[in-house]
């Protein structure tokens, strides 16, 4: 899977200068937890990797983020194509006003699917199908929906909810999905069915995870990044940062001892 | 005991305010349908006399509208046929500039234009419409005997294009709103699966927007089978029966305008001029049950 290389990342919103001076490689196959204070620029890092930010009036970005050998800001790159290989599932769940079924089809409808050698046609049915029932066995939702496709994605609880965007986001077959506070808006309970998930989807992709919940870093990721006030602060193997960390700033938000 | 008893008080008085207030906003409601129930027996209950005492066939089938004199002839057909030419024309053109300027002014439009636009449109919706009619009967005419040479200066299609130019500010103001409240977050979910601006869109906001969108286009048309003053201004009155659009021809608005100043109290023709507004009123609540249909087939569509 893509690691992604990020150098010397700068993004400003206007005259806040919200990144600066990032760099950081995120390997594949494992799951890099972000962590740090409100409003110290995990939101706008991740959004960075599938050029999000693009959509903001005001903000200016500078540096490389480079996937697959490729810098996704050079000038011939089509931001859409980057959109199309990242998956992203939000904070808050977001699923369209659809059905179902329609929602996770959603994509695949518009790009068409890829076959063996590698073309790229217009989903028949019977495809559609297909790729909706392994999208939502992927994100461990079918059982719970496979009787009622054809209803309104809004009759779903928030936990449903937030893994059909899961499933929706699989749809498009990333290799790297981002994931920005997924359960800050779920239960106990849901929360595990979501890390139980992610964990089992690091064998596949590269993951990227945004959380406020330093349980939930220590629980699922592999490695953890700790952002605070702009700067990438420290960056290494979790269990290091949690136990161990090396800087002073870290140790201080790990420990509770930062607002 | 004393706390918990100012407590049981507590509970007691917000259960009557807020019995009170399900009261008032339920009058409220109540006002507005008793005030529709109202305006409708007033319409009936004076086109009664004329209903009675005619062939209702007649009425809405007859070509002759001459309410006046010795021989008079009720048939509303070349007035209804007036409204609807002029409404539909209007709507045909005002119903697709409408929503491609809507979907400029809030998808393409820098936030700079956007300040300036959506305020000229606001007061564009505003003006009275004598001024409409003013500017049609005085302008517009002038250029449409340039270029379709019609025999009557003042026509149906100078009535259509006035009222086009009148919906479309209605149109765009409720239109847009309806655009700009589908939640950002449906858009960057869009977005993020790699639809491109227009794809979202065709599948996300326009879907999402629709039942504002439909409100737009039928509250506009409302606007178009209602308005009187630009269309006497602008369509020369004649009362002939005819479908070509550039003749001269009286809507159902007009002739209540023009007739009930000469329609004696209590005479036939005051009570036919009831019925041409029992008529009216119909129409408009006919196309109110259509969005209403639009809108609950939609939603099947969508849940
Ligand atoms: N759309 C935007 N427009 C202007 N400024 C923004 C925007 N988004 C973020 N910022 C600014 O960038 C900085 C970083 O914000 P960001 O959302 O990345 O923080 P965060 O770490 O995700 O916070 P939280 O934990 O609260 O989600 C903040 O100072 C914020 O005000
Ligand atoms: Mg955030």
């Amino acid at each position: 899977m893509s690691d992604i290389a990020v150098q010397d990342l700068n993004v400003w919103f206007d005259k806040n200068h919200a990144l600066k001076n990032v760099n950081i490689t995120v390997g594949g196959n494992q799951i890099t937890a972000i962590i740090g204070p409100s409003g110290c620029g995990k939101s706008t890092f991740i959004r960075c990797i599938n050029r999000m930010n693009d959509l903001i009036a005001g903000c200016k970005v500078e540096g490389k983020v480079i996937v697959d050998g490729k810098d996704i800001y050079d000038k011939d790159v089509d931001v859409v194509d980057i959109r199309k290989s990242i998956g992203m599932v939000f904070q808050k769940p977001n699923p369209f006003p659809k059905s179902i079924f329609e929602n996770i089809a959603y994509a695949p409808r518009i790009h068409g699917v890829t076959d063996e050698d590698g073309n790229v046609h217009k989903a028949s049915k019977q495809e559609l199908a297909e790729l909706v029932e392994w999208s939502l066995k992927r994100a461990a939702l079918w059982d719970e929906v496979k009787d009622r496709l054809d209803k309104s994605a809004y009759n779903l609880s928030g936990g449903q909810q937030q893994r059909l965007c899961i499933a929706r986001a699989l749809a498009i077959k990333p290799e790297i999905i981002l994931f920005d506070e997924p359960c800050s808006a779920l239960d106990p309970i849901a929360t595990a069915k979501i890390e139980d998930l992610l964990i089992d989807l690091k064998n596949d992709y590269t993951v990227l995870i945004v959380t406020h919940n330093m349980q939930q870093a220590g629980r699922v990721a592999d490695k953890t990044a700790y952002f605070y006030l702009g700067d990438l602060i420290e960056y290494g193997e979790t269990k290091q940062i949690f136990e161990n960390p090396k800087q002073e700033l870290t140790e201080q938000y790990i420990t509770g001892r930062m607002g | 005991m004393v706390a918990l008893k100012s407590k049981k008080n507590n509970r007691y008085m917000r259960k009557i305010f807020e019995g009170g207030m399900t009261g008032l906003l339920l009058a409220c409601a109540l006002v507005s349908v008793l005030v529709l129930l109202m305006v409708f027996m007033f319409l009936l209950g004076n086109s009664l006399p004329f209903l009675q005492n005619n062939d209702i066939w007649q009425f809405l089938t007859g070509t002759h509208w001459l309410p006046f004199g010795d021989f008079p002839s009720y048939g509303i057909l070349p007035l209804f046929v007036g409204t609807l030419m002029v409404t539909l024309v209007a709507s045909l053109i005002a119903i697709p500039v409408g929503l491609g300027a809507t979907i400029y002014l809030s998808e393409i439009a820098s936030p700079q234009v956007r300040n300036v636009l959506k305020p000229v449109i606001e007061i564009l919706a505003g003006i009275p419409s004598v001024i409409y009619g003013l500017f049609a009967a005085l302008v517009l005419s002038d250029w449409i005997m340039v270029i379709f040479e019609p025999n009557t200066r003042l026509n149906a299609l100078n009535g259509a294009l006035i009222l086009a130019v009148m919906m479309i500010p209605i149109m765009v103001s409720v239109a847009e709103e309806a655009l700009n409240s589908v939640p950002r977050n449906l858009r960057e979910a869009s977005l993020a699966l790699g639809a491109t601006r227009w794809e979202t869109l065709k599948m996300t906001i326009v879907p999402a927007a629709l039942p504002g969108i439909v409100a737009a286009i039928i509250l506009s048309m409302g606007r178009a089978v209602g308005e009187t003053m630009a269309v006497i201004m602008a369509t020369g009155n004649s009362t002939q029966f005819t479908f070509n659009i550039l003749a001269s021809m009286r809507p159902l608005t007009a002739a209540l305008a023009i007739d009930v100043p000469e329609a004696t109290v209590g005479s036939m023709a005051y009570y036919s001029l009831f019925a041409v507004g029992l008529v009216l009123f119909i129409i408009t609540f006919a196309l109110n049950l259509v969005a209403e249909y639009v809108l609950a087939r939609f939603k099947e569509a969508y849940h």
